[in-house]
């Protein structure tokens, strides 16, 4: 515990050499200081925005080295969407009876098992980043709460081409396009807000705990089935349960969606439902990475 | 006038000594949860580590293995977070702890160039802008073309170095990297050190070569088992380190009257530079 102090300010003696003047640094320019008080997160947040550059090449560097860019390697992530929709809608047509059967509800479930492959594979993709990154979290430093968004980043970019072949689908199923289609930027956004916000603590304690992924795989499977995925919130007779529906974040996705491309009719309450919850996880969870992020280095 | 650029006051950093090899289970973390098993040993890497480094001078720090001189780095460059004591740092910092970080095998150079600027705090147009001197720094030749898993380790450590001097840093931490590559490259990394140096950069380096901190350094400091042994003028420390190791005490030509020392007005810093005692 002893502090051994210096002898005296040796630096002095070296004083004066050259005329150079020193670069005098802005009482602003504080990169490090350490704290975890509000002044520190805002500081974060505004480095956290400087180096966002980083997060397309962090994600762009993952696409490549999985599919190479090519188009095949992005109609391979469409693979599972694509036989999940085909499995759910011969099930679904089995199960209820002839008279209501829909063409459209083909679409339907498309939308939603697109949507829900983006956020299952962002957040669970969030559970690994950190430890995928080791390297780079032990050698430099850069805002960690990065790494969970480059997934989310990944995962928009294979939804984006997966909701390409959406057209086609309407095309065979004969729904026309409508002006509701130009609610998908703002559904998208929200899903992406969403998805941050739960990463943020997921990455944390994916790191802690080794099996997590698989734990959380299941039950955002048992969340997809309790959303109006593969059924429409209009579908559920009892009005409380549906006003209780309304409530879950993922209500307002799939609905979104569904409003925006199959049924034209723009987002309704649930989707601010999902943005203030996003949001509200965003801070708090962001928040809660910021302190826990310095530990990772160690517990790499 | 002149501020610390470097200012670390009772730092202390912690390692948990784990019995179990990777990532608890979460059904472990719940049996543990339950039983209340004991904490796990900690292991205090640093303790009580206090010094400044003035804008623009540069700190050498020595010390055995394992006495927490990366460590100590680690924490400047905001790798580890200190767990107790404060740390400020002055302006925009570079790290050069391993060369070539998160270096893509797949990509070439001059790709990589682009990914480990972004990732040392670089913006694309900065990286423009550095590029052709980056790559003339770097002097591979036609290989910058290549994918990084074709070089030599000597290659991307000169990629690596290249890069990262570029970030123009205004505090600079260094291990003990600066031996890399042939001797033709080693005196250009000095050459270039010794720019960086003249340009005001505040340096704080990991050195076992005594001789470099006879003559590059303003300041010692010499870290043993977390804690500063001692903390002055290069050649006292040194001679006491070598003392202290029953080794006798080396000739460094020329001296700190050997290289080109930014001007350096510290004196108003020795006000502030009173060690606050241990809480």
């Amino acid at each position: 515990m002893k502090l051994i102090p210096p002898r005296e300010p040796d630096f002095v003696y070296i004083r004066a050499r050259h005329n150079r003047k020193l670069r005098l640094l802005d009482f602003d320019d504080f990169v490090t200081e350490t704290g975890h008080g509000v002044t520190a997160f805002f500081h974060y947040i505004r480095e956290l925005w400087e180096r966002r550059g980083l997060v397309r090449v962090l994600a762009g560097r993952e696409l490549k080295s999985n599919y190479e860019m090519n188009i095949v390697g992005f109609a391979w992530w469409l693979l599972e969407p694509l036989s999940m929709t085909a499995v759910y809608y011969v099930l679904i047509n089995i199960l209820s009876r002839a008279n209501q059967n829909d063409p459209t509800r083909l679409l339907s479930i498309l939308i939603a098992m697109l949507a829900f492959k983006w956020l299952s594979q962002s957040l669970i993709g969030s559970m690994g980043v950190v430890r995928a990154n080791a390297s780079l979290i032990t050698d430099v430093y850069f805002p960690r709460a990065l790494l969970p968004v480059t997934q989310a980043v990944k995962g928009l970019a294979h939804f984006g081409i997966g909701l390409l072949i959406v057209p086609i689908f309407m095309t065979i199923l004969r729904v026309g396009p409508s002006w509701a289609l130009l609610w998908l930027p703002v559904i998208i956004s929200t899903q992406f807000v969403f998805m941050i916000g739960i990463s943020y603590p997921l990455s944390v304690w994916g790191l802690n705990y080794r099996n997590l992924p698989g734990l959380i795989a299941n039950l955002l499977r048992l969340w997809f089935y309790l959303s109006p995925a593969l059924y429409t919130l209009e579908a559920i007779k009892s009005a409380r349960l549906r006003t209780l529906m309304m409530f879950n974040p993922l209500t307002g996705i799939f609905q979104g969606y569904r409003g925006a491309i199959l049924t034209h009719r723009p987002p309704d309450w649930s989707l601010v439902i999902t943005l203030a919850f996003g949001l509200f996880a965003a801070v708090f969870g962001g928040w809660y990475f910021t302190r826990r992020e310095p530990h990772f280095g160690k517990l790499l | 006038m002149s501020q610390p650029a470097i200012r670390v006051r009772n730092l202390g950093l912690r390692f948990f000594i784990r019995s179990h090899q990777s990532a608890p289970t979460v059904h472990a973390g719940v049996v543990k949860f339950i039983k209340h098993r004991p904490a796990p040993k900690e292991f205090w890497a640093l303790r009580n580590v206090s010094f400044d480094v003035p804008q623009g001078s540069v700190m050498g720090i020595i010390g055995a293995n394992g006495s927490g001189k990366s460590t100590l780095l680690r924490v400047l460059a905001r790798i580890y977070a200190p767990d107790e004591g404060t740390l400020k740092i002055r302006g925009k910092i570079s790290s050069l702890i391993t060369l070539g970080a998160g270096f893509q095998p797949n990509l070439s150079g001059m790709e990589n160039i682009h990914y480990n600027g972004l990732l040392l705090g670089l913006t694309r147009q900065q990286i423009q802008e550095k590029l052709d001197s980056i790559v003339e720094f770097a002097d591979l030749g036609d290989f910058i073309n290549a994918p990084v898993r074709t070089y030599s380790s000597g290659m991307r450590a000169r990629l690596g170095f290249s890069v990262a001097v570029h970030v123009d840093p205004e505090v600079l931490v260094v291990d003990e990297v600066l031996v890399v590559g042939d001797a033709k490259f080693r005196q250009k990394c000095a050459d270039k050190m010794k720019e960086l140096f003249m340009r005001g950069t505040t340096v704080a380096m990991v050195q076992h070569n005594m001789e470099a901190i006879l003559t590059m350094c303003h300041q010692c400091m010499w870290l043993d088992k977390g804690t500063v042994r001692e903390i002055g003028r290069p050649y006292d420390v040194v001679k006491d380190y070598l003392e202290a190791q029953g080794l006798p005490m080396i000739e460094a030509k020329g001296g700190l009257q050997a290289m080109d020392i930014p001007s350096f007005e510290s004196a108003g810093t020795s006000g502030d530079a009173g060690f606050v005692a241990p809480l």
